[in-house]
């Protein structure tokens, strides 16, 4: 019985972890590139901006959160634009309604005249590397009220949830594997004592 | 040679995954609740402690925006990790 446990954990252990492995690299490259903003990477690759007339839908400049982001998105089906909507504003003394659009390695702005329906649309490349970035930072915490307006995007968030989990799993598993296969035991113990005291007393310093 | 490789790689695995077991625990954590903003244990707006204080400063000597915020902190004796 106790061989079977073994040898499921031992299993499971080795096969998520070859699954997570990609998003691991993806996760940990881009950590490195958001600890180190000096590291040059092409920002903007590309701009362009296009015109095109819209049907506006009614209660844009009203309706708030959920609601007028799926009017939002009536707007960028016409303007040929898709993407994870952000925070759309509405300026009154203009007269107009700006629409922000991300995708990795992409952003846009459909920015609305209300009066002539005239959408002006700036299009941004931003690159592989910002891609996966923005990939790390989604869904992330802003804008909860909307996130994850764009299907890419709540899919990537459960992604991103199902990483943090198994990594939790992959480690406990992997704690239990040294449990009972008895190796590397002092030095391991010793191991596992420093980087406790270590990230405890990262942590206390930083917010305690 | 081959087995000599295999045997420091699993050495390596082991001490590295035993070394960065809480701070693995600690970043998918803190993954996990800056994903989901609507959790309780997330909004921690609503329960902030906030002081705030007019106190007098005289201005900095210093010319740099940088400088002289520093200089401000020393001077509130905000520099030490509290």
């Amino acid at each position: 019985m106790r061989t079977r446990i073994n040898s499921l954990t031992r299993d499971l252990h080795l096969y998520i972890g070859l699954f997570l492995s990609s998003f691991v690299i993806l996760f940990a490259a881009s950590v490195i590139l958001l600890n180190h903003p000096d590291i040059p990477l092409a920002t903007v690759i590309e701009s362009k901006t296009d015109r095109v007339n819209v049907d506006l839908p009614t209660g844009l400049d009203r309706l708030q959160g959920m609601e007028r982001v799926q009017r939002a998105r009536q707007v960028l089906r016409q303007a040929g634009v898709s993407g994870e909507i952000g925070f759309v504003s509405y300026s009154a003394a203009e007269g107009s309604i700006s629409i922000p659009v991300s995708k990795p390695g992409y952003e846009a702005t459909v920015s609305v005249k209300m009066d002539t329906g005239l959408a002006s649309i700036t299009r941004r490349k931003t690159g592989f590397w910002n891609a996966i970035i923005y990939l790390h930072k989604m869904p992330g915490p802003h804008l909860a009220n909307i996130r994850g307006n764009w299907p890419v995007v709540r899919v990537w968030g459960w992604l991103a949830d199902a990483t943090a989990w198994l990594l939790i799993f992959l480690s406990a598993s992997g704690v239990y594997l040294w449990v009972v296969l008895r190796s590397e035991r002092h030095f391991g113990l010793m191991l596992l004592v420093v980087g406790m005291i270590s990230s405890v007393g990262a942590l206390y310093a930083i917010c305690g | 040679m081959r087995s000599a490789v295999e045997a420091w790689s699993l050495k390596v695995h082991i001490f590295l995954g035993l070394y960065f077991l809480f701070f693995l625990w600690l970043f998918c954590l803190s993954g996990v609740v800056l994903n989901h903003p609507k959790w309780r244990i997330a909004g921690f707006w609503s329960e902030r402690k906030q002081i705030s204080s007019e106190l007098p400063i005289s201005r900095p000597a210093e010319t740099d925006d940088f400088l002289a915020a520093r200089s401000l902190m020393r001077h509130f004796d905000m520099l030490t990790l509290q």
